[in-house]
């Protein structure tokens, strides 16, 4: 139980972080909503046995907690069932994919565990990429990014609602496991035979509160046209992180520069 | 300004929940709606502001009729507090919860600000203003919902079983607040003492139709008249 509040402690907690005053929360929301895309473009066009160039990528994610005073550490482990999955899912590739291309001692090195590595870490950095980015950002002003961006306002609404949801669909968790717990004081988390029952009525207790919320939205007018729309002039700063942080996504992305340093050193 | 003339309702069974129901509701009156369980107090605020439709009879507020073209327009008139505040309260802190209605009226930033204070100060949680909402006990809460509407500075106030979750002591500055409020109030509950303390004219509802309407004092005081329906005489008046 604890464990759930914590997690919805860390859901406010990142709304909250984006009303500090520091450098990259002064960035205008469009600069870092178009750099954070495009890093996450860049990553996943990278081929999926190109270890070295991924790694490489983790640069800019290095570069962004400095200036933005981000802790990565804190990052994983706010999200780390997330990204547990995410090695749940990259672990099946060398079992599928066992073409054996190289040595380390007697352990042969397959491409399977390649493209495992290198997705396990894409999938990493997209996600520490975007955590970042809604610390720094806030997602009320990735919203305005986006009406920005000509998104059309039924889909920024979604956006919207889906990450208010996340807050909803913990507090429903929580309730339920308080409520189990009670009955069933004697066991430690929730027997797997009561698991699907319970995610049935999770799924019908969050739909009714989110439907409750949506019209709590609509009875106070809720118009998004107003709601997302601030004027915030992109100033020299934003100019300057924007054209800094392309730059540097331009040469981590397709310069091989851990190929590069390693060469330096074999000549 | 509120009118309902013969107004009937029912969710999608062919059984009605409200039926025939005929009343009218004067600027800055304040109304009590009583009834015991499931007796559709709920439904009757529910149509007041559209959040359900296809009722039949005629709905009007300030002469406008509830339908889907109107909406929102009514709804910029009416604040309605939910029952369960963690529904009302969606925003990360109790600032910007106050702060959505104006936001959304495409007000500038001075007055957004100038509207949420405002808001804050009348119900008391100024200083709370920044604390996420999930930090807040259930009285502050109750108090945060009032004042996510009152930034809307509505012309009437719809409040459905707002003590029904607060302590004795909440209670009490709840109903301060309530009677602090000007303009038109409309309070559905069963807690009959809140009635009795907010409350100047009173409509006692049985089955989905109005069984009595007139003076708080005097239906409270009808002991017999609240047995048959399911309530009974409220405690502050047993006494004495
Ligand atoms: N969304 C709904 N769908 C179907 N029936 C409903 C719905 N909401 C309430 N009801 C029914 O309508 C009747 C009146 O409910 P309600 O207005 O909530 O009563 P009250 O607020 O007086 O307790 C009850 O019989 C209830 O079961
Ligand atoms: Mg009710």
């Amino acid at each position: 139980m604890n464990k759930i509040e914590d997690a919805i402690y860390q859901v406010h907690y990142i709304d909250n972080n984006s009303n500090n005053n520091n450098i990259l929360n002064k960035i205008h929301p469009l600069v870092k909503l178009i750099i954070s895309v495009i890093y996450i473009l860049f990553l996943t066009s990278i081929n999926k046995y190109n270890l070295t160039i991924t790694l490489a990528m983790s640069i800019y994610l290095i570069v962004v907690s400095i200036i933005g005073d981000l802790s990565i550490k804190n990052c994983i482990k706010r999200l780390k069932i997330v990204l547990f999955f995410l090695i749940i899912i990259g672990i099946a590739n060398p079992i599928l994919d066992r073409q054996v291309v190289t040595f380390i001692g007697i352990i042969p090195i397959t491409t399977g565990m390649i493209s495992a590595l290198t997705l396990i870490l894409k999938g990493i950095f997209a996600i520490i990429s975007s955590y970042f980015l809604i610390v720094t950002t806030g997602v009320e002003n990735i919203c305005y990014a986006l009406k920005k961006l000509h998104i059309p306002n039924i889909l920024i609404t979604i956006f919207m609602l889906i990450y208010r949801y996340i807050i909803v669909l913990l507090k429903e968790v929580q309730k339920i496991w308080i409520a189990y717990s009670l009955r069933a004081p004697k066991q430690k988390g929730i027997h797997f035979k009561a698991w699907g029952s319970m995610i049935g009525s999770l799924m019908i207790r969050s739909i009714d509160k989110a439907e409750v919320i949506y019209q709590a939205m609509e009875l106070r007018v809720f118009s998004p046209d107003n709601f997302f729309m601030k004027n915030q002039k992109i100033d020299r700063t934003s100019i300057i992180y924007f054209m800094a942080g392309l730059l540097l996504l331009l040469i981590i992305r397709f310069i091989p520069i851990f190929d590069l340093i390693g060469n330096v050193f074999v000549h | 300004m509120i009118e309902l003339k013969n107004v009937s309702f029912s969710y999608n069974s062919n059984i009605e929940v409200l039926s025939n129901i005929n009343l009218n509701i004067n600027k800055n009156e304040s109304i009590g709606i009583i009834g015991a369980n499931g007796v559709g107090k709920s439904t009757l605020l529910k149509l007041l502001v559209g959040l359900e439709l296809g009722y039949t009879g005629e709905i009007l507020i300030d002469d406008m009729k509830v339908e889907k073209k109107k909406l929102s327009e009514i709804r910029q008139k009416i604040g309605y507090v939910f029952q369960d505040s963690d529904s009302q309260l969606f925003m990360p802190t109790i600032y910007e919860d106050v702060a959505f209605a104006p936001k959304n009226y495409g007000f500038s930033e001075e007055e957004v600000q100038n509207r949420t204070i405002e808001a804050l100060k009348n119900v008391g949680i100024e200083d709370l203003k920044d604390k996420p909402i999930y930090h807040l006990s259930g009285g502050q809460k109750k108090l945060a919902s009032i004042a996510t509407v009152l930034s809307m500075k509505p012309d009437i106030l719809i409040f459905d079983e707002p003590t029904i979750a607060l302590d004795p002591r909440n209670r009490r500055k709840f109903i301060e607040v309530l009677n602090s409020l000007s303009g038109t109030k409309i309070v559905a509950s069963h807690d009959l003492d809140l009635i009795y303390d907010t409350c100047k004219k009173t409509i006692l509802i049985s089955d989905g139709k109005i069984i009595k309407n007139g003076l708080t004092k005097e239906i409270l005081n009808d002991k017999e008249l609240l047995e048959n329906n399911g309530l009974e005489l409220p405690l502050s008046l047993i006494k004495r």
